[in-house]
Protein backbone atom coordinates (compact mmCIF):
# COMPACT_ATOMS: atom_id res chain seq x y z
CA UNK A 1 0.00 0.00 0.00
CA UNK A 2 2.96 2.42 -0.13
CA UNK A 3 1.68 3.45 -3.57
CA UNK A 4 -1.54 4.82 -2.06
CA UNK A 5 0.52 6.72 0.49
CA UNK A 6 2.64 8.23 -2.28
CA UNK A 7 -0.53 9.32 -4.10
CA UNK A 8 -1.94 10.87 -0.90
CA UNK A 9 1.27 12.74 -0.20
CA UNK A 10 1.36 14.08 -3.73
CA UNK A 11 -2.23 15.28 -3.26
CA UNK A 12 -1.27 17.00 0.01
CA UNK A 13 1.61 18.78 -1.70
CA UNK A 14 -0.78 20.11 -4.35
CA UNK A 15 -3.37 21.03 -1.71
CA UNK A 16 -0.70 22.96 0.17
CA UNK A 17 -0.24 24.97 -3.02
CA UNK A 18 -3.97 25.73 -3.14
CA UNK A 19 -5.07 23.11 -5.69
CA UNK A 20 -8.82 22.54 -5.26
CA UNK A 21 -8.93 19.63 -7.69
CA UNK A 22 -6.45 17.79 -5.50
CA UNK A 23 -8.58 18.62 -2.45
CA UNK A 24 -11.63 17.10 -4.14
CA UNK A 25 -9.61 13.98 -4.95
CA UNK A 26 -8.58 13.67 -1.30
CA UNK A 27 -12.21 13.94 -0.16
CA UNK A 28 -13.37 11.36 -2.70
CA UNK A 29 -10.58 8.95 -1.73
CA UNK A 30 -11.07 9.06 2.05
CA UNK A 31 -14.41 10.51 3.10
CA UNK A 32 -16.30 7.20 3.01
CA UNK A 33 -13.94 5.34 5.34
CA UNK A 34 -13.20 8.29 7.64
CA UNK A 35 -16.91 9.19 7.76
CA UNK A 36 -18.01 5.69 8.68
CA UNK A 37 -15.53 5.66 11.51
CA UNK A 38 -16.50 9.11 12.82
CA UNK A 39 -20.23 8.44 12.62
CA UNK A 40 -19.73 5.40 14.82
CA UNK A 41 -17.34 7.12 17.18
CA UNK A 42 -19.67 10.09 17.63
CA UNK A 43 -23.06 9.59 15.94
CA UNK A 44 -24.30 13.01 17.02
CA UNK A 45 -21.41 15.03 15.58
CA UNK A 46 -19.70 12.60 13.20
CA UNK A 47 -20.68 14.40 9.99
CA UNK A 48 -19.55 17.77 11.33
CA UNK A 49 -16.30 16.25 12.54
CA UNK A 50 -15.74 14.76 9.08
CA UNK A 51 -15.99 18.21 7.51
CA UNK A 52 -13.69 19.65 10.17
CA UNK A 53 -11.08 16.97 9.41
CA UNK A 54 -10.96 17.83 5.72
CA UNK A 55 -11.00 21.58 6.34
CA UNK A 56 -8.06 21.08 8.71
CA UNK A 57 -6.32 19.11 5.95
CA UNK A 58 -6.79 22.10 3.63
CA UNK A 59 -5.33 24.46 6.21
CA UNK A 60 -2.43 22.26 7.33
CA UNK A 61 -1.58 20.22 4.22
CA UNK A 62 1.87 21.79 4.12
CA UNK A 63 2.70 20.66 7.65
CA UNK A 64 1.92 16.96 7.30
CA UNK A 65 5.60 16.01 7.30
CA UNK A 66 6.22 12.38 8.12
CA UNK A 67 3.23 11.44 10.22
CA UNK A 68 2.27 8.00 8.96
CA UNK A 69 -0.77 7.52 6.77
CA UNK A 70 -2.81 10.43 5.48
CA UNK A 71 -6.04 8.55 6.20
CA UNK A 72 -4.88 7.95 9.78
CA UNK A 73 -4.16 11.65 10.09
CA UNK A 74 -7.67 12.50 8.85
CA UNK A 75 -9.19 10.04 11.32
CA UNK A 76 -7.17 11.40 14.23
CA UNK A 77 -8.03 14.98 13.32
CA UNK A 78 -11.70 14.07 12.96
CA UNK A 79 -11.67 12.26 16.29
CA UNK A 80 -10.26 15.34 18.01
CA UNK A 81 -12.87 17.51 16.31
CA UNK A 82 -15.64 15.16 17.46
CA UNK A 83 -14.42 15.32 21.04
CA UNK A 84 -14.31 19.11 20.82
CA UNK A 85 -17.80 19.26 19.31
CA UNK A 86 -19.25 16.98 21.90
CA UNK A 87 -19.69 18.01 25.49
CA UNK A 88 -19.52 14.48 26.85
CA UNK A 89 -16.07 13.35 27.87
CA UNK A 90 -15.08 9.98 26.45
CA UNK A 91 -12.05 9.38 28.61
CA UNK A 92 -14.14 8.91 31.74
CA UNK A 93 -15.59 5.72 30.29
CA UNK A 94 -12.18 4.11 30.23
CA UNK A 95 -11.41 4.44 33.91
CA UNK A 96 -14.26 2.41 35.35
CA UNK A 97 -13.13 -0.86 36.88
CA UNK A 98 -12.80 -3.46 34.15
CA UNK A 99 -14.17 -6.95 34.64
CA UNK A 100 -11.69 -9.70 33.83
CA UNK A 101 -11.62 -11.51 30.52
CA UNK A 102 -12.97 -14.67 32.19
CA UNK A 103 -16.06 -12.85 33.46
CA UNK A 104 -16.65 -11.26 30.06
CA UNK A 105 -16.16 -14.62 28.39
CA UNK A 106 -18.70 -16.28 30.67
CA UNK A 107 -21.23 -13.56 29.91
CA UNK A 108 -20.57 -14.27 26.23
CA UNK A 109 -21.39 -17.94 26.68
CA UNK A 110 -17.85 -19.30 26.92
CA UNK A 111 -17.98 -22.71 28.58
CA UNK A 112 -21.73 -23.03 28.23
CA UNK A 113 -23.60 -25.33 25.92
CA UNK A 114 -25.17 -23.54 23.01
CA UNK A 115 -26.71 -24.25 19.67
CA UNK A 116 -24.13 -23.23 17.02
CA UNK A 117 -26.78 -23.05 14.31
CA UNK A 118 -28.88 -20.63 16.35
CA UNK A 119 -25.86 -18.41 16.97
CA UNK A 120 -24.98 -18.48 13.27
CA UNK A 121 -28.53 -17.36 12.46
CA UNK A 122 -28.19 -14.47 14.92
CA UNK A 123 -25.05 -13.35 13.08
CA UNK A 124 -26.93 -13.22 9.80
CA UNK A 125 -29.14 -10.48 11.18
CA UNK A 126 -27.58 -7.09 10.43
CA UNK A 127 -30.12 -5.63 12.79
CA UNK A 128 -28.97 -7.75 15.73
CA UNK A 129 -25.32 -6.95 14.98
CA UNK A 130 -26.18 -3.29 14.75
CA UNK A 131 -28.12 -3.31 18.01
CA UNK A 132 -25.29 -5.17 19.71
CA UNK A 133 -22.79 -2.54 18.56
CA UNK A 134 -25.10 0.26 19.70
CA UNK A 135 -25.21 -1.20 23.19
CA UNK A 136 -21.40 -1.00 23.61
CA UNK A 137 -19.51 1.93 25.08
CA UNK A 138 -18.10 4.44 22.61
CA UNK A 139 -14.54 3.20 23.01
CA UNK A 140 -15.49 -0.49 22.70
CA UNK A 141 -17.54 0.22 19.59
CA UNK A 142 -14.72 2.27 18.15
CA UNK A 143 -12.25 -0.62 18.50
CA UNK A 144 -14.57 -3.07 16.73
CA UNK A 145 -15.49 -0.63 13.98
CA UNK A 146 -11.87 0.28 13.26
CA UNK A 147 -10.57 -3.27 12.94
CA UNK A 148 -13.48 -5.63 12.32
CA UNK A 149 -15.94 -3.48 10.38
CA UNK A 150 -13.63 -1.16 8.44
CA UNK A 151 -10.61 -3.47 8.29
CA UNK A 152 -7.91 -1.09 9.52
CA UNK A 153 -4.54 -2.49 10.54
CA UNK A 154 -3.60 -2.40 14.22
CA UNK A 155 -0.98 0.31 13.74
CA UNK A 156 -3.58 2.64 12.25
CA UNK A 157 -6.11 1.83 14.97
CA UNK A 158 -3.45 2.47 17.64
CA UNK A 159 -2.53 5.81 16.08
CA UNK A 160 -6.17 6.91 15.99
CA UNK A 161 -7.04 5.83 19.53
CA UNK A 162 -3.71 6.77 21.05
CA UNK A 163 -3.30 3.31 22.60
CA UNK A 164 -0.32 0.96 22.49
CA UNK A 165 -0.74 -2.35 20.67
CA UNK A 166 -1.28 -4.43 23.80
CA UNK A 167 -3.84 -2.04 25.26
CA UNK A 168 -5.70 -1.76 21.97
CA UNK A 169 -5.88 -5.52 21.43
CA UNK A 170 -7.06 -6.00 24.98
CA UNK A 171 -9.84 -3.48 24.43
CA UNK A 172 -10.77 -5.10 21.11
CA UNK A 173 -10.94 -8.57 22.66
CA UNK A 174 -13.11 -7.35 25.55
CA UNK A 175 -15.34 -5.41 23.19
CA UNK A 176 -15.88 -8.50 21.03
CA UNK A 177 -16.77 -10.55 24.10
CA UNK A 178 -19.30 -7.91 25.15
CA UNK A 179 -20.78 -7.91 21.66
CA UNK A 180 -21.07 -11.71 21.67
CA UNK A 181 -22.80 -11.49 25.06
CA UNK A 182 -25.31 -9.05 23.57
CA UNK A 183 -25.91 -11.35 20.58
CA UNK A 184 -26.20 -14.35 22.87
CA UNK A 185 -29.21 -12.78 24.53
CA UNK A 186 -31.11 -13.55 21.33
CA UNK A 187 -29.97 -17.18 21.08
CA UNK A 188 -31.89 -19.88 22.96
CA UNK A 189 -29.81 -21.96 25.37
CA UNK A 190 -29.70 -25.72 25.18
CA UNK A 191 -30.22 -27.62 28.39
CA UNK A 192 -27.48 -30.23 28.07
CA UNK A 193 -23.79 -30.14 27.22
CA UNK A 194 -23.41 -30.41 23.45
CA UNK B 1 -15.23 -21.15 33.96
CA UNK B 2 -16.85 -24.16 35.52
CA UNK B 3 -15.10 -27.33 34.41
CA UNK B 4 -11.97 -25.40 33.49
CA UNK B 5 -9.26 -27.78 32.36
CA UNK B 6 -5.71 -27.90 31.18
CA UNK B 7 -4.97 -29.52 27.85
CA UNK B 8 -1.41 -29.25 26.67
CA UNK B 9 0.23 -26.22 28.28
CA UNK B 10 -2.86 -23.99 28.46
CA UNK B 11 -6.03 -23.92 30.53
CA UNK B 12 -9.36 -22.79 29.04
CA UNK B 13 -8.82 -19.30 30.54
CA UNK B 14 -5.38 -19.04 28.99
CA UNK B 15 -6.84 -19.97 25.61
CA UNK B 16 -9.64 -17.40 25.97
CA UNK B 17 -7.03 -14.74 26.70
CA UNK B 18 -5.24 -15.58 23.43
CA UNK B 19 -8.26 -15.85 21.12
CA UNK B 20 -7.76 -12.49 19.40
CA UNK B 21 -4.09 -13.15 18.72
CA UNK B 22 -4.85 -16.71 17.64
CA UNK B 23 -7.30 -15.35 15.11
CA UNK B 24 -5.15 -12.54 13.70
CA UNK B 25 -2.08 -14.75 13.40
CA UNK B 26 0.14 -12.84 15.83
CA UNK B 27 0.57 -15.61 18.38
CA UNK B 28 4.18 -16.84 18.75
CA UNK B 29 4.68 -20.23 17.07
CA UNK B 30 5.07 -22.12 20.36
CA UNK B 31 1.85 -20.71 21.80
CA UNK B 32 0.01 -21.26 18.54
CA UNK B 33 0.83 -24.97 18.68
CA UNK B 34 -0.32 -25.17 22.33
CA UNK B 35 -3.62 -23.39 21.60
CA UNK B 36 -4.21 -25.85 18.75
CA UNK B 37 -3.56 -28.78 21.11
CA UNK B 38 -6.06 -27.39 23.62
CA UNK B 39 -8.78 -26.53 21.12
CA UNK B 40 -8.29 -29.91 19.43
CA UNK B 41 -9.32 -31.67 22.65
CA UNK B 42 -11.71 -29.18 24.25
CA UNK B 43 -15.17 -29.02 22.66
CA UNK B 44 -16.26 -25.97 24.58
CA UNK B 45 -13.23 -23.86 23.64
CA UNK B 46 -13.46 -25.06 20.04
CA UNK B 47 -17.12 -24.09 19.85
CA UNK B 48 -16.67 -20.71 21.50
CA UNK B 49 -13.61 -19.96 19.37
CA UNK B 50 -15.66 -20.74 16.29
CA UNK B 51 -18.42 -18.39 17.37
CA UNK B 52 -15.89 -15.67 18.18
CA UNK B 53 -14.31 -16.01 14.73
CA UNK B 54 -17.72 -16.08 13.03
CA UNK B 55 -18.71 -12.88 14.83
CA UNK B 56 -15.57 -11.08 13.69
CA UNK B 57 -16.14 -12.27 10.13
CA UNK B 58 -19.79 -11.18 10.16
CA UNK B 59 -18.83 -7.64 11.17
CA UNK B 60 -16.78 -6.86 8.06
CA UNK B 61 -18.52 -4.54 5.66
CA UNK B 62 -17.41 -3.88 2.10
CA UNK B 63 -16.16 -0.34 1.52
CA UNK B 64 -18.75 1.94 -0.01
CA UNK B 65 -18.09 5.33 -1.55
CA UNK B 66 -21.55 6.81 -1.88
CA UNK B 67 -21.94 10.54 -1.36
CA UNK B 68 -18.31 11.68 -1.48
CA UNK B 69 -18.87 13.97 -4.48
CA UNK B 70 -21.61 15.90 -2.68
CA UNK B 71 -19.41 16.23 0.37
CA UNK B 72 -16.55 17.49 -1.81
CA UNK B 73 -18.86 20.19 -3.25
CA UNK B 74 -19.92 21.26 0.24
CA UNK B 75 -16.34 21.42 1.46
CA UNK B 76 -15.04 23.28 -1.59
CA UNK B 77 -17.61 26.00 -0.89
CA UNK B 78 -16.27 26.28 2.65
CA UNK B 79 -12.55 26.48 1.88
CA UNK B 80 -10.66 29.52 3.07
CA UNK B 81 -9.09 31.38 0.16
CA UNK B 82 -5.38 31.02 -0.24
Amino acid sequence: VPDEEAVDRALLARIAAGDRTAFRALVVAHSAAVGRYLRVFAPDVGDDALQEAFLAAWRHAGQFGDRGSVRGWLMTTGRRAALRLRSREVASEELSSEPGVDALGEAAGWGRASDPAAFARALESRELLHRGLEALSTTDREAIVLVDVLGHEYDEACAVTGLGLGAFKSRLHRARLRLIAALRAHVPEVSHEG
Amino acid sequence: MKGERRLGRFTCSEVLLRLASFLDGTLPAGELAEVRVHVGGCDRCARFGGEYAATVAALREPAAGADSDDLADTLLSRLEPR
